[in-house]
């Protein structure tokens, strides 16, 4: 570049009118950056210099995306529009808002829940990121020398693609669903882990570490592979509320759980009211292995997720807790799948949640015992709590059993906040809402209490102060 | 004979004035007037149906149990148009028949917040720290024969009719209330915990001063409780009130015969 450009683009980023980083002289489709085609997904690969096999592998989904139809169940998606959404942007594209946009409610909620001052701007969309780089490059190090892999999907693809290339769409094949194949075409950030052979990784691994606007994209694809009897546990976002200015967001998670191993896998979801969270998630798990999805679904207009586990060989044991609160304007679509396709497997399955002023909370869950599975269990417990006479809670259980030697057990609650309940705590000198608060705590506390202990504090905090709203 | 008590003369302890109560638009409670001085313990017997536990329950603040007559004061203060937990934190405690259980609440942090709450402006009881506290609490469980484990649990969630009972006390030995309505102490529970639950009480009715009004159609309890005095109640009225006398007729012959023969 001449100086006189140098010096146009520096006034450009000073003032805020440069956007992506890209050439003045780029083509006016690829500038201008909204909605999808071939061309953004050969950009797309190229700028992340990916091996040839990534590219085809984008470009087939991408057909396959076109000509899947939208679900025709689950909640309203009616109102995405696939070309109005920014397919990629640079990791140090400028953040949507200013600080002193920030609704004032959610500066409240931050300053209650004790986040620190340095990741609120963040979380709140109006900084690109905060100081935990340090942190995560010195838990890096303590990984790396027992030959724990803990990186961005990017990363790990430019690093180890003899894994990735193994592992990589294994459990979820573009086809899967339109939003897989999305993801599939668009992928972008996520989290790439590999646990070897025997080892244990004491502390969660948390996506906190490594949060910053590209990590945590709208269509981040992650991949966990525990090998032979080791365990891992994975966590990803925060109770706190998170400010996405992309409102479509389509994730993939992939899980490898080998003989013997152990994953778990939590989530906090809190973004924020004009996003659609719709997430493809499954986990294959091999012989004597155990696979746990901890699911907390607090935010977001809509919410489709389903974290499902494949039970492929004997002994393989899966479970599911998922929490979902559904406050005003908020339809959380969430649920379980299960598959026992091996005899001498189980599965545990409970979902809570609860609604509130009109909001609406489904459980939508699918067991399936293919003819080969013997002597297998299943439990799944499903209870709503509806907070008042607004609200609404639904319950879409599927059982498709194919052999006859096992024991399914099935129990759904649907209750409201007992008055009885109410009073009894009331007359011991508890305030109307303090009882509330006992009692709504109270109903989530079984998932909660597995969380980790920092998290669970925050979270019994949120749901405190989303009571008082 | 209708007495007419005045307000101002026993200030101290609980006065009912001509209390009537309605529930679901049907009255069934009339005009009922008694008083109980601190540090005394009352029974209120009558058979089923008689409005014992309504009149418990609007006394308490029910939402659907209203006062629609009358006045109801305790140590001066009246309570008839507070909240529920405003006339806990007046001194005024209730022990249902059917404690709730209330999930995912664990007994001992409950029991713990039940202590702050009643420790914030009151002098004479002392705020303990939490080591303190889980003593204390330890020693409320085990003078009621309650196993410690319970304590670990969430409040009332699978425990025994006797064993809710029970709690309920440990909740009172906690917030030391001024007066404790205790509703129908016996049923769902056997003998031997009626026994261990009315000696009970009558040690924290000595040692706390704690007035009580226990609501019963049992009159076995009458022995083991040995209150100062009865009241019978029948379709939502008073009938009759009396001491030691007339609960040696009704161990004799059975409320039913004593109210009948008025």
């Amino acid at each position: 570049m001449d100086t006189k450009k140098i010096k146009k683009t520096a006034s450009a980023v000073k003032s805020g009118s440069y956007k992506l980083g890209f050439r003045t002289d780029v083509t006016p489709i690829f500038a201008a950056n909204f909605g999808l085609s071939r061309k953004v997904i050969e950009e797309i690969s190229k700028r992340k210099q990916e091996p040839l096999w990534m590219l085809e592998f984008r470009l087939k989904a991408y057909e396959i995306f076109l000509q899947k139809p939208m679900p025709s169940w689950g909640a309203d998606l009616s109102t995405i529009d696939f070309d109005a959404i920014q397919y990629y942007v640079q990791p140090d594209a400028q953040n949507s808002r200013q600080w002193k946009d920030v609704p004032q409610k959610i500066k409240d909620t931050f300053e209650k829940l004790g986040i620190p001052k340095a990741e609120r701007k963040f979380l709140a969309g109006a900084g690109s990121q905060f100081d935990s780089e340090v942190i995560y490059h010195s838990l890096k190090k303590t990984l790396e020398g027992k030959g724990i892999i803990f990186e961005s999907m990017d990363d790990g693809l430019k690093k180890h693609p003899e894994i990735v290339k193994k592992y990589f769409s294994t459990v979820i094949p573009s086809t899967d669903n339109k939003f897989a194949a999305l993801n599939s075409a668009v992928w972008s950030g996520g989290t790439f882990i590999y646990v070897p052979k025997g080892v244990h990784v004491e502390l969660p691994l948390q996506a906190y570490f490594r949060i910053n606007t590209a990590a945590m994209g709208q269509f981040e694809r992650t991949l966990i592979i525990a090998d032979e009897e080791s365990s891992v546990h994975y966590v990803e976002g925060c109770s706190a509320p998170t400010y996405s200015k992309d409102s479509l967001h389509a994730a993939v998670v992939e899980i490898i759980v080998h003989k013997n191993a152990r994953v778990q896998y939590t989530t906090i979801q809190n973004w924020s009211s004009n996003v659609y969270n719709l997430v493809t998630k499954r986990a294959v798990a091999y012989r004597d292995a155990e696979m746990f999805w901890l699911d907390c679904n607090l935010g977001s207009k809509i919410t489709m997720k389903y974290p499902c586990i494949i039970l492929r060989e004997e002994g393989a044991r899966g479970e599911v807790q998922s929490l979902a609160f559904a406050s005003a304007g908020q339809h959380q679509d969430a649920g379980a799948k299960v598959i026992h396709a091996a005899p001498h497997t189980s599965s545990k399955i409970q979902s809570r949640s609860l609604s509130k002023d009109g909001g609406r909370s489904t459980y939508r869950g699918l067991v399936r015992v293919l003819p080969q599975a013997h002597h297998v269990s299943v439990n799944v417990v499903c209870d709503a709590l509806l907070l008042d006479e607004k609200s609404r809670s639904d319950t879409y259980p599927t059982m498709n059993i194919q052999n006859s030697d096992v024991v399914i057990s099935h129990e759904a609650t649907v209750s409201k906040i007992g008055e009885e309940e109410l009073f009894y705590l009331q007359s011991r000198g508890l305030t109307q809402h303090e009882a509330l608060n006992a009692i709504v705590n109270g109903f989530a506390t079984p998932i909660i209490k597995q969380l980790p202990m920092e998290y669970a504090v925050e979270l019994n905090k949120l749901l405190t102060l989303e009571l008082t709203s | 004979m209708k007495k007419i008590v005045k307000v101002k003369k026993l200030s101290k302890g609980l006065v009912l004035q001509g209390v009537s109560v309605n529930v679901a638009g049907k009255q069934v409670v009339h005009d009922v007037t008694l008083s109980l001085n601190p540090g005394e313990v009352h029974v209120l017997m009558g058979p089923n149906g008689s409005g014992k536990s309504s009149l418990l329950y609007a006394l308490m603040g029910h939402p659907q149990y209203g006062i629609t007559k009358g006045t109801v004061s305790l140590g001066g203060t009246i309570l008839t148009k507070l909240p529920p937990e405003k006339r806990a934190h007046k001194g005024l405690f209730l022990g249902f028949q059917q404690p709730r259980e209330i999930q995912g609440l664990r007994t001992a942090a409950f029991l713990r917040s039940l202590h702050l709450l009643h420790s914030k402006n009151k002098t004479s009881k002392k705020q303990q720290n939490p080591l303190e506290f889980m003593k204390q609490a330890r020693e409320y469980m085990h003078a009621v024969n309650l196993d410690q484990d319970f304590l670990g649990r969430s409040l009332n969630e699978g425990f025994s009719g006797g064993e809710k009972k029970k709690m309920e006390l440990v909740q009172m030995m906690v917030i030391k209330p001024k007066l404790a309505l205790l509703d129908e102490i016996d049923s769902g529970v056997d003998m031997d915990a009626l026994k261990s639950i009315c000696a009970t009480i009558k040690i924290l009715q000595k040692k706390y001063k704690i007035g009580i009004l226990l609501v019963t159609h049992n009159p076995r309890v009458l022995s083991y409780i040995s209150p100062d005095y009865i009241h019978i109640m029948q379709d939502g009225t008073l009938r009759e009130s009396g001491g030691k006398k007339l609960a040696q007729r009704i161990e004799k012959e059975g409320f039913k015969k004593v109210v009948s023969s008025k």
